[in-house]
């Protein structure tokens, strides 16, 4: 039997480098969380309560954000005499909503994916019509989603002190590669940064398998969406289903190159580009231009010998 | 009913037949539209960065291989079309490498007919009493690359010195400026990752000013700019193995420029706008000499003296001798007629 480093009782999960049993292995990746919640410690002088937004995919990261938010919740009121630091307002933008797992302590707001497109979408002013959409690569429309939903997100949060996000490192890092590939490298410092857009992301210290661990022990794996099914060639895949299969590797041999994307990126200075599409400005940025050029294409182009560059392009 | 015949003509011209898809773009294009946007792109980027001043002598960092045969041919026709008023000189590395870098060097060797360009050669052996063939035989095959870039970098500069050339040029590609981004990404290099789009780079440790006028060219289509203008160019990869965290580097972007053409160039464009914050910049190391080769370096001895400290200090002391010299026989073949001998 390998004991847990903590307590010596029986170890269930092994992560970097020690040993933990159930209760160790939930309260290290507590801490790690509650870290960066800390200023919604319980506040005897305040008059109101800070409500936060919490958007949720069904993922991973969403569910064990949640639980993670309800074990705080369940703490503050136990140790402070029913006194609460914050409420949770969950909301999910989408289609084909799940079960529900959580109490009434955090209720759950269904928005239709349609919304993204007919309310908070417009380039310069002008809504985006079918044929824009029609025939925009793999890559752009779940760019395009990824972009409204954000927006759809911050208008929904003027109402809240903060948004609150279940992005891990792991993810952190794939939305660092992945904005870099798109031409968006200037977003980055505010997407991912801790503060950005008045965004938290608490599990930001922790990987995605570890996530995965924690949605084991807490009997959480049962209501996370399963992956969409992604094509297995790769020129068919989109950019982020690419950098996500990479990250998935990478994380197993050398979790490291996780960490240090996150932390390379958090040291980036905030720079924005204006933009219609993605943010509240005029016109439309670089990205976004490529991401609404961009069609599915027979165009494809791989790196090759010299001889096969020659019979691949040149014409008769 | 008439019928007008399909003919497929340039998307440029709109006259000449198309002889090849552009990688960048996807445009059906004729050679001669090839020639043109393909020396135009780099002669704005000239251009648009100020890159060279009339009277100005310029090295051409000159391997053999497609980039820099190509960034050779490409300057010295803008130059003549454009009238820059430089004069450029090919600038040649010899790292000992056998049947890799001197077979390069003779193409550079033409290279220096073809273009009417003096060539100047440093060698490894010259500046440091190592090749790489004698480091890879001391270290392996497995970090001989940090070797030759680090003793490299130096070389180059210290060639450009010897000549009293203050801006080298060197062939970094599309391809090249996309890896290093994500390479640097991926391994925290917070120290490069805003410098090193820059097309013009004076760093802390180099007394060189160096440029990369074709950055925003793509690595397929320098191969079939070379190809078409029949360029005299070597194309044999180098012997030792390539750099394993470049090829992982290398291994995405090559993904990724599947998924989307452009990704390449979007990827630069995202490094380009990378700025770090003020107290990560003012971390960075300071300009200094090394103490023991009085070279500028931004640590108390540069990398180049380090390595090659570690690289003496591990120097057999005694050679075995295993190769006879031609007229002399070997000793096991004196052995054996010595046990002949009778008396």
């Amino acid at each position: 039997m390998t004991a847990c480093s903590r307590c010596g009782q029986e170890s269930r999960v092994k992560t970097r480098g020690e040993h933990f049993c159930e209760d160790c292995y939930i309260g290290f990746l507590n801490i790690k969380f509650r870290k960066n919640l800390d200023i919604f410690r319980v506040n005897f002088m305040a008059s109101s309560v800070p409500k936060l937004l919490v958007p949720v995919s069904f993922g991973l990261g969403s569910l064990v954000l949640v639980d993670m938010l309800g074990e705080l919740l369940l703490r503050q009121r136990t140790n402070h005499g029913g006194r609460i630091g914050f409420t949770v307002q969950c909301v999910y933008v989408g289609d084909d909503i799940m079960e529900w797992p959580f109490g009434d302590d955090l209720p759950l707001i269904h928005i239709p994916k349609e919304k993204i497109f007919s309310e908070a979408f417009k380039i310069d002013g002008q809504p985006l019509t079918d044929s824009q959409l029609r025939g925009l690569s793999r890559s752009s429309i779940q760019d395009l989603e990824f972009q409204l939903r954000g927006r759809l997100i911050s208008d929904i949060a003027k109402n809240y002190e903060a948004v609150v996000m279940g992005y891990s490192m792991t993810r952190l890092s794939e939305l660092v590669i992945s904005e870099t590939v798109k031409g968006r490298g200037a977003g980055i410092p505010d997407l991912v940064a801790p503060g950005g857009r008045d965004r938290i992301y608490p599990l930001r210290e922790i990987l995605d398998d570890e996530l995965q661990k924690y949605a084991q022990l807490r009997n959480l794996q049962k209501y996370v969406r399963p992956d969409r099914p992604v094509p297995m060639v790769t020129k068919m895949q989109s950019i982020d289903e690419l950098v996500h299969r990479y990250f998935v590797d990478v994380q197993k041999e050398f979790p490291a190159v996780v960490s240090t994307v996150a932390k390379t990126a958090s040291k980036l200075a905030q720079d924005t580009e204006e933009c219609s599409v993605c943010g509240d400005g005029q016109g439309v940025c670089y990205a976004c231009n490529v991401m609404l050029k961009a069609r599915d294409s027979e165009k494809v182009i791989e790196r090759m010998p010299t001889d096969d560059i020659l019979a691949k392009y040149l014409l008769d | 009913m008439a019928t007008v015949p399909l003919v497929r003509v340039c998307e440029r011209c709109l006259n000449e037949p198309p002889a090849l898809r552009r990688p960048k773009t996807g445009e059906k294009i004729c050679k001669s539209c090839f020639y043109d946007v393909f020396e135009t792109e780099v002669h704005e980027t000239i251009v648009s960065t100020n890159l060279f001043h009339r009277g100005e002598k310029v090295a051409i960092g000159a391997s053999g291989g497609k980039d820099s045969t190509v960034l050779a041919h490409v300057l010295k026709t803008l130059n003549e079309r454009y009238d820059y008023g430089v004069e450029f000189v090919l600038l040649s590395v010899d790292e000992g490498i056998t049947g890799y870098r001197d077979d390069s060097l003779e193409t550079v060797e033409r290279n220096k007919d073809q273009y009417e360009m003096n060539l100047e050669i440093v060698s490894y052996r010259d500046l440091y009493n190592w090749t790489m063939d004698e480091i890879v035989a001391t270290i392996g095959k497995k970090n001989n690359c940090t070797y030759c870039g680090v003793f490299r970098r130096q070389a180059l500069d210290r060639g450009c010195v010897k000549l009293g050339i203050s801006h080298l040029v060197t062939g970094h590609n599309a391809d090249d400026m996309a890896e290093t981004i994500l390479m640097n990404l991926l391994r925290g290099d917070t120290s490069r990752l805003d410098r090193c789009t820059e097309i013009v780079t004076a760093g802390t440790d180099s007394p060189v000013k160096r440029s990369k006028p074709l950055k925003y060219c793509y690595e397929k289509e320098i191969v079939l700019y070379a190809h078409f203008k029949q360029l005299d160019y070597f194309s044999t990869e180098c012997t030792y193995s390539p750099e394993a965290f470049r090829g992982t580097a290398r291994a995405i972007i090559k993904n990724l420029e599947a998924i989307r053409p452009s990704a390449i160039i979007d990827v630069i464009h995202s490094g380009e706008q990378f700025v770090l914050q003020k107290k990560t910049k003012n971390r960075m190391p300071k300009a200094r000499t090394c103490t023991q080769c009085g070279y500028l370096s931004s640590n108390e001895t540069c990398k180049a003296c380090v390595l090659l400290g570690g690289l003496n200090a591990s120097r057999a002391k005694i050679v075995l001798d295993t190769e006879p010299a031609p007229d002399q026989p070997s000793a096991a073949a004196i052995s054996r007629s010595l046990e002949r001998l009778s008396f």
